[in-house]
């Protein structure tokens, strides 16, 4: 994968951070915090955002989105890129703040998006000031029908990521194509799932079924009662985060559970690997900028949002981090750009079709105490 | 009796007599004055509050239902043409937007109080609504199982929406625009007779304090000028409470509530556009291409240009008289006029979806079309729209409140303050009598 600088670069995606900061759980903040002027100034946006989930400066000095939006807006912005997680910014940044009725210390906030109706709940949102925000017209309209914000008035998407199936046809001894082809004994031992509940647990249901986009409660205990039992029976080798690149790479995972934007940069180094929307479903989940209540700069966060969605400059952005964009626009920016870029505009996950999105589920939040229970056991199972 | 009038007789000889019945005939048009204004203030807060609580989230909800209605109905129509393999996001909406429509005959259910012909009508239309469910429902089951005729469900559900639950619907709405009108005339009711008698008994108060300076060529008397200023802060008062609350109360009104009629009416025309679209392919009738274009063109005439779009961003007023140049015209605040931009941009993407599935080469790729492109981008138009609708609720509920709130305190103050104003009257009174013993 090429920076839009031109320099190729090992991302440590959002995901991967996930995964590696779950196990070490009050670890120390990273240090990532990048400022392209004084971080303290008073008119400055501050961005609090997941590790390498942006385009940054190129080696050649070529200016990555921040400095882009310096340069248009001349608004300074504190960029961190500190985001370790939802549960743990809930923890960490959201209730001993927002909790008490005191702004966090940042304009714009990337959570994914069952953390977003969770924080749009507890009336700790923002509206958007869409009237600085033009390209809000360029939201994806698959993204403004979340029944927590019809319109998408309190939160703008920034990238999307399918969970799937990735496989090693080598190993497998053929193609998978259902998430039930992973549980046949002769894979017993390496499959990988991954630790994220919301997904794993939708792919269960589905395969039972259910539809996780109208989740209820007994059809994701039946899908965690079956994956106690896969565990059990030692089916499931491990559940990871975006371990699982190197867990196919090495052989140890014949198949997984998988998200895209990985798959697709692993696919430049290992085409051999496949990645596939199970026949039941695949699962789509997306992390989404917000403005906090009491946010002091929320003009420029909406001028933000106004940047990152034009077209040009959000294609930019889907070159570096190999997501699915919400930002109606991008395919043809990136077709017109040519080279590597015009090969994303034709890569069926970066662009499924309509057939393909149409198996596509966004899990539906159960209330919080219901999540919470399922959370736990899920933990208890994954270990 | 004959004892009063001897009263009164000797009273009005003496001086102090005279001052005894002044005191006593200005207490006593303070004291009714008082059970007045009290009368008065709790009828219009009364009014106000049932309009806050009732008449006017029974008259959001009725709009919503129609709204949520043609919701469905676009959904279901686009779920049947994605064919036996259903789109499923299509099937979530239909079964979301007619639990709304359900949600929403409950709620007006809960608030239209004892009025059994409202009643009637609700349970007609949601009997009609479960029949519409099951006609979609049927429709879907042959669809599903390649039966043949299985469009004629679906058209049958379609033209029972367009006539007799639509015509439930007008009924529905119009007995709660009645509703509101009564609130509303009840709640101006006695406001203007108690506003003039404070004034008049004002008057009193101040020709008896003229009268006893005249008659003492003395300083003002204490009493008397505490009751006159007592009875105008209370006058003063309720005037600026009473015009503070009706100034929300038509805020809210033409923001809100003729913003949420002139939306819903949007919402119900571009649904029938895009039904008749649907209905127009599933049928292959032209005759119906003709009426969805009828409709769009109710909604705003030729396309929409990036020239328009900005214009409407600066604050423009359009020339036309379509639905949306009039949604353009009543928005008066930047986030209002960027709101109606972002539908008129997401109302063309439709259309030039529409324009595209016509032109298609075969009716497969204008199934594909509708099915993809056509559905998305009414989408992206119909959640924008109910965006719309959602501010327009919170606007007209806020003001709603905002009315009610600003009575607050009415009735305790058009109560006490007269009263006060009695007792200085006496006490005014009295200390001259006194001078005369």
């Amino acid at each position: 994968m090429t920076h839009p600088g031109g320099s190729p670069r090992q991302l440590w995606t959002r995901r991967r951070f996930l995964a590696t900061s779950a196990g070490a759980a009050g670890a120390l903040l990273l240090p990532a915090c990048f400022s392209n002027r004084d971080p303290a100034a008073p008119d400055a946006l501050r961005v609090l955002n997941w590790p390498d989930y942006i385009d940054a400066d190129g080696d050649d000095g070529s200016p990555g989105t921040v400095q882009r939006f310096t340069d248009a807006t001349n608004v300074p912005v504190t960029y961190t890129e500190e985001y370790e997680g939802n549960e743990q910014a809930f923890a960490d940044v959201f209730e001993p703040t927002l909790g008490s009725g005191q702004p966090t210390e940042f304009d714009l906030v990337v959570p994914t998006y069952w953390a977003v109706a969770r924080l749009l709940d507890r009336g700790w949102l923002e509206p958007i000031p869409i009237e600085r925000v033009p390209n809000h017209v360029n939201v994806d309209p698959a993204f403004l029908g979340m029944p927590w914000d019809r319109g998408a008035r309190f939160h703008m998407p920034w990238q999307i990521g399918i969970t799937g199936i990735a496989y090693n046809p080598a190993l497998t001894g053929g193609p998978i194509n259902a998430v039930a082809d992973l549980l046949q004994p002769a894979l017993r031992g390496r499959v990988g799932m991954v630790a994220e509940m919301r997904e794993t647990l939708g792919l269960l249901m589905l395969t039972q079924g259910a539809d996780p986009s109208r989740a209820t409660e007994a059809a994701a205990d039946a899908a965690l009662d079956r994956l106690e039992t896969l565990r059990r029976d030692g089916q499931v080798a491990r559940f990871t985060g975006n371990e699982f690149v190197d867990a196919l790479k090495t052989g140890e995972f014949a198949a997984c559970l998988a998200w895209s934007g990985d798959i697709v940069q692993l696919q430049a180094e290992r085409p051999d690997i496949r990645f596939v929307i199970p026949v039941e479903g695949g699962i789509r989940w997306f992390d989404s900028m917000i403005i906090p209540k009491g946010a002091a700069n929320a003009e420029a966060a909406a001028d933000w949002m106004n940047f990152v969605y034009e077209p040009a400059n959000a294609a930019r952005i889907t070159a570096a981090v190999q997501y699915i964009s919400p930002v109606l626009g991008v395919r043809e920016e990136l077709a017109r750009a040519g080279g590597e870029a015009a090969a994303l505009a034709n890569n069926p996950i970066l662009f499924p079709d309509d057939a393909t999105r149409r198996r596509l589920y966004f899990w539906a939040g159960l209330d919080s105490d219901a999540e919470d229970r399922l959370q736990e056991r899920f933990s208890a199972i994954t270990g | 009796m004959k004892r009063a009038s001897s009263w009164i007789r000797q009273a009005r000889a003496t001086t102090p007599g005279r001052f005894r019945l002044w005191s006593l005939v200005l207490t006593a048009l303070l004291v009714a004055l008082s059970v007045l204004g009290a009368l008065v203030a709790s009828n219009v807060s009364g009014a106000t509050g049932r309009i806050r609580e009732n008449t006017g989230p029974a008259l959001v909800a009725t709009q919503l239902v129609t709204a949520s209605l043609a919701e469905a109905d676009a959904a279901a129509t686009a779920a049947f043409l994605s064919g036996a393999q259903e789109d499923p996001e299509q099937r979530r909406l239909y079964e979301q937007a007619l639990a709304r429509a359900f949600q929403y005959t409950e709620e007006v259910s809960a608030r239209i109080g004892a009025d059994p012909g409202a009643h009637r009508s609700l349970q007609e239309l949601s009997v009609l609504m479960s029949r519409y469910a099951g006609l979609v429902e049927a429709g879907r089951a042959s669809n599903r199982a390649g039966v043949a005729g299985a469009a004629t469900y679906l058209l049958e559900a379609v033209d029972l929406l367009a006539t007799e639950v639509t015509t439930k619907a007008s009924t529905l709405i119009a007995a709660s625009e009645a509703r509101l009108e009564r609130d509303e005339a009840t709640r101006a009711g006695g406001v203007a007779l108690a506003r003039a008698a404070g004034i008049a008994v004002l008057l009193l108060l101040l020709v008896a304090q003229v009268s006893l300076l005249r008659r003492t060529r003395r300083i003002i008397n204490p009493g008397l000028a505490l009751a006159t200023v007592l009875l105008l802060v209370a006058v003063a008062w309720t005037a600026t409470v009473m015009s503070r609350s009706e100034a929300r109360f038509e805020r809210g009104r033409r923001d809100g509530y003729e913003s949420i009629a002139l939306t819903a009416q949007v919402a119900s025309t571009a649904y029938k556009a895009r039904a008749d679209e649907t209905v127009a392919l599933i049928g292959n009738d032209r005759s119906r291409q003709a009426r969805a274009d009828s409709a769009a063109s109710l909604l705003i005439a030729g396309p929409v240009t990036p020239a328009m779009v900005a214009s409407v961003r600066a604050g423009d007023d359009p020339a036309g008289t379509g639905l949306f140049d009039q949604v353009v015209r009543g928005a008066d605040t930047a986030r209002e006029r960027a709101a109606a931009a972002e539908l008129l941009v997401r109302w063309q993407r439709y259309r030039d979806t529409v324009a595209s599935l016509r032109s298609a080469a075969s009716p497969e790729q204008a199934r594909t079309l509708a099915v993809g492109p056509a559905s998305s981008t009414f989408n992206g138009f119909n959640f924008t729209l109910e965006s719309v609708l959602g501010d327009n609720r919170t606007q007209f509920l806020d003001a709603l409140d905002g009315s009610a709130g600003a009575l607050r305190g009415l009735t305790a103050i058009t109560l006490a303050l007269p009263l006060l104003a009695a007792l200085g009257v006496l006490f005014g009174y009295q200390t001259r009598i006194n001078e005369y013993r």
